[in-house]
């Protein structure tokens, strides 16, 4: 059952729910002030899994949050209220909701939902920032604030809005916490949630994997937008009276300090955070208390998080699920027979031009990084790409993949313009490929990395993980499956990326010295298994390496780059032959000593050249 | 007219205040890509220490100046003590340490100085007002206008013309390869937050000196208007910063001018409403130019 994703997210939910159950039913017995202590650890263990939702995921902190919590407060408690308390707490209230006064459970959905309204329109801006994400979740929360407090006629302002039912058993809480426990791990094993995560070690390796980073975020901030409108909607009838205030940093402090202590990288993290941190915040309260001392529970909370960030960074539990990490040692389970014949087939004719790259011209502050370079791959042909350091050859697939923006090119994917089509789609269209400096999903397993790109390429996450495991087979590294990527050897990294790259079922494999740092033995293991993939896939393939060996053996044509400009082209032994192909190496090599070394795995290929 | 004199007037000293804050954000951000929420109590520091200085009998401008000396010595403590551990750790670790931090010296500042506003008296000579046609300024005002800009005066020559100025800049683009050339990075980050804190300490002795009190959580308002600044400025830009601070100041004060009655309780949040929705249009803010990630 644990083998595969769907299992070990059904027993980590079976798992918890029966936990949770346990916690409430235990709890429901005690008395009544350590009971209110459980029930409050249980809504502010749903506001945790809101915040994991969108910021363990994504790795965008958010300050937000608890805004969406304050909105569904206050909507629940206005729907909830009874119409004769409304009528002395909320005199100035529009007259149709004076007379409203709905079941409890109507009023806490209309809270969610008043929250899911707003998540919605922030997150269509939040999701369209980079780096300033997390500031404007701030100015999110400074706006519902200022909302909270200047809609009098509904909030009181900043006094005490009361008189709502105080309808949050530990039953409710309980129910409510199970059902966001449910959701948050549901959705870090969706196809958005896997997703998610990989923009959140790399967004620009996750969008040439085929990822829509800001989809990805906007549905992730959606979501967690109702979870947080059902804490809201749960806290209101456990307060029964609150002010803005309530939901302002002290409330952002206490659930991001759950949240970051446990983990914020898995479920199990955020509710190990959440009950931990109750009983601090509770020991620190009476302390507090006893002493008079001012804000003691925001001190310890703030303590609290240094020395999580100093000394445990990734939480008491870490990046990953407790059942992900009983998994780990072990090897995932093979895939059946041959693995090669499960690659995806692309039913190109061989020799037919799958990539066009026509007069690619692309500047960097005034330097000429590519003057008017055409470069064509056909299908089951492999194109090598070399060239001195800085002669454009990384410039060139980062142009065509659409990581860098080209002044002017040309370029069609089967016959089809993709000069103006994003990262993510000319991924999912068909174009794989690797970084020169390796980029993969570091704190994802070796499995996810490459599940990543099967779910681009329109797989559900279970046959995602299927053909995965099979194309780590056919790379020779599915037996590290279940290991974080960024632990592997340096060359089984490379095998991963490639099969990341091969994932998208693409017509086209991009690999930027795929050989660089393994030894001579790996290059030739690493040849083969490239032989196989252009045999059984119909793959074209463009091969940057400085391995003159390599890139003899493996290629069908050669481009030969120089100061950004294509200096030869045709058939590899007679492009290498060519004199001047031999002279800008030489040149290369004399005016850049330390580069000598990367031409070292040529060995004594170099006299040849 | 007299109406948008008093406007220009508002708007250039809180604009003023808002871009030596939004500055020291700014140059912090460039050398270590952490966005210092503790950046406002640092300002608030700075007004104890004034409050200090005023208390203590020590000249008026021998108090201003240890105030602002306080505001920098704090900045390289708190960046040695609290950010060096996790220097090189991501931009959410980055904040929420920050965060944390900001929210201990607010729990400090309530317990061991007072949790209610202290007076500052500030000597009568500055609290007049000088009329310029029929326009009222007051004389705070006025020297905020004035101090703001010999700071960024003073702070574009720093950045123009000295060797550490040059550092800070080019490490905007790419921290990485000056110190491969030679830079030292615990000097550049020391020196950035010392500079950083300086900016936060005149901001809060002006700040301080126009309300004529501190309390602990004196330095959160201009702060969360700063990040926002920075953020439309466009991250790691240095003349964004002070232009969005300007900008942040001419939208706040034309909606605390013009906005109707009835809508006032909202002027805060209509101001941030604003502000993202700039920032929906130019998500890398106005001024910042899309930093291209090395591939």
């Amino acid at each position: 059952m644990m083998s595969t994703r769907r299992g070990r997210t059904l027993a980590s939910i079976g798992l918890w729910v029966i936990i949770l159950i346990v916690v409430t039913l235990i709890g429901s017995t005690l008395p009544s002030a350590t009971q209110l202590l459980v029930t409050t650890s249980l809504v502010l263990l749903t506001g945790v899994m809101a915040l994991q939702i969108f910021s363990g995921n994504s790795g965008i902190l958010s300050f937000g949050h608890v805004g969406f919590v304050g909105v569904a407060a206050y909507t629940t408690g206005i729907l909830a209220m009874p119409a004769a308390v409304k009528r002395t707490s909320l005199p100035l209230l529009p007259e149709p909701l004076q007379e409203v006064e709905l079941p409890i459970v109507a009023a806490m959905l209309g809270g969610i939902l008043a929250a899911t309204i707003v998540g919605v329109i922030s997150g269509l801006v939040i999701a369209r920032l980079g780096d300033a994400a997390s500031i404007a979740t701030l100015a999110v929360l400074i706006i519902l604030h200022g909302v909270m407090v200047g809609a009098e006629p509904f909030t009181r302002g900043s006094q005490t809005f009361y008189g709502v039912p105080r309808y949050t058993s530990i039953f409710v809480a309980g129910i409510t916490a199970i059902l966001a426990v449910i959701v948050a791990r549901l959705f870090r094993d969706s196809r958005i949630g896997i997703h998610l995560r990989a923009s959140r070690d790399d967004a620009l390796a996750a969008s040439t994997a085929g990822v829509r980073v800001q989809y990805a975020t906007l549905i992730g901030w959606i979501v967690s937008s109702v979870i947080a409108g059902a804490m809201g909607a749960a806290y209101a009838g456990l307060l029964g009276a609150f002010s803005p205030k309530d939901f302002y940093f002290t409330l952002t402090l206490t659930l991001l300090t759950m949240l970051i202590v446990g983990g914020s990288g898995s479920v199990a993290g955020g509710i190990v955070g959440a009950f931990v941190v109750t009983l601090v915040v509770e020991a620190l309260r009476r302390v507090g208390d006893a002493n008079e001392f001012f804000g003691l529970t925001n001190a310890g909370l703030a303590i609290i998080i240094l020395l999580t960030l100093y000394f445990r960074p990734r939480g008491l539990l870490g990046f990953r699920e407790p059942e992900e990490f009983l998994a780990y040692r072990k090897s995932p389970t093979p895939p059946d027979a041959d693995a090669a014949g499960a690659l995806p087939v692309r039913n190109e004719n061989p020799g037919q031009t799958v990539l066009c790259g026509h007069n690619l011209v692309k500047n960097f502050s005034g330097l000429v990084a590519l003057n008017h370079v055409s470069v064509d791959v056909e299908a089951q042909h492999v194109m090598g790409l070399i060239g001195p350091n800085g002669s454009g050859k990384s410039t060139f697939v980062n142009c065509v993949t659409g990581v860098t923006k080209p002044e002017e090119a040309r370029l069609t994917l089967a016959g089809e313009d993709i000069a103006r089509t994003p990262v993510w789609r000319r991924a999912r269209k068909g174009l794989g490929r690797t970084f020169q400096t390796m980029r993969l999903f570091r704190e994802l397993t070796v499995l996810d990395n490459v599940t990543v790109s099967c779910i681009s390429a329109g797989m559900s996450p279970h046959e995602a993980d299927q053909r995965a495991l099979q194309i780590l087979a056919v790379l020779g590294v599915a037996h590290h499956g279940n290991r974080l990527a960024g632990e592997l050897p340096y060359g089984d990294q490379r095998r991963v990326e490639i099969s990341r790259a091969l994932a998208l079922n693409p017509r086209v494999l991009l690999l930027d010295e795929p050989a660089a740092g393994m030894n001579p033995a790996e290059s030739r293991e690493l040849l083969r298994q490239m032989e196989t993939i252009l045999a059984t896939t119909g793959v074209g393939m463009l091969l940057i390496d400085h391995d003159v060996a390599l890139i003899r053996s493996a290629c069908d044509s050669l481009t030969v780059l120089d100061y950004g400009k294509v200096l030869a082209h045709g058939e590899p032994q007679a492009v290498l032959d060519q004199p001047e192909v031999a002279a800008a190496y030489l040149g290369w090599r004399e005016s850049d000593p330390s580069a000598t070394q990367e031409i070292g795995a040529t060995g004594t290929e170099r006299k040849s050249l | 007219m007299d109406a948008i004199l008093t406007y220009i007037v508002n708007v250039v000293s809180l604009g003023g205040t808002y871009a030596l804050l939004a500055l020291g954000l700014a140059v912090v951000f460039s050398v270590l890509g952490l966005i210092n929420f503790a950046h406002g109590e640092l300002m608030t520091l700075a007004g104890y220490a004034l409050l200090a200085g005023i208390l203590l009998g020590v000249p008026f401008w021998a108090a201003v100046l240890a105030a602002v000396l306080v505001g920098g010595v704090a900045a390289v403590i708190m960046e040695t003590t609290a950010f060096r551990p996790v220097r090189n750790a991501n931009p959410a670790t980055l904040l929420m340490t920050s965060f944390a931090v900001a929210m201990l010296l607010q729990v400090i500042f309530q317990n061991f100085i007072s949790a209610r506003g202290q007076a500052v008296p500030v000597p009568s000579l500055f609290t007049g007002s000088i009329a310029i046609g029929n326009a009222q300024v007051s004389i705070i005002q006025a020297i905020s206008i004035v101090v703001s800009l010999l700071s960024l005066i003073a702070l574009k020559v720093f950045f123009d013309r000295s060797r550490s100025g040059w550092a800070i800049r080019a490490a905007a683009d790419d921290f990485e390869t000056l110190r491969l050339m030679g830079f030292r990075a615990s000097r550049l980050i020391a020196i950035a937050f010392l500079i950083s804190g300086l900016l936060a300490g005149i901001a809060g002795v002006l700040w301080v000196m126009q309300r004529g009190s501190v309390d602990p959580l004196m330095g959160l308002k201009p702060v969360l208007a700063a990040f926002v600044v920075v953020v439309i400025g466009g991250l790691g830009s240095i003349s964004g910063a002070v232009l969005g601070g300007y900008l942040l100041a001419a939208i706040e004060i034309a909606l605390q001018t013009w906005l109707p009655e009835g809508l006032a309780p909202y002027r805060d949040s209509l101001t941030f409403v604003l502000v993202i929705a700039v920032l929906s249009l130019f998500p890398n803010g106005l001024f910042g130019k899309r930093v291209a990630e090395k591939v």
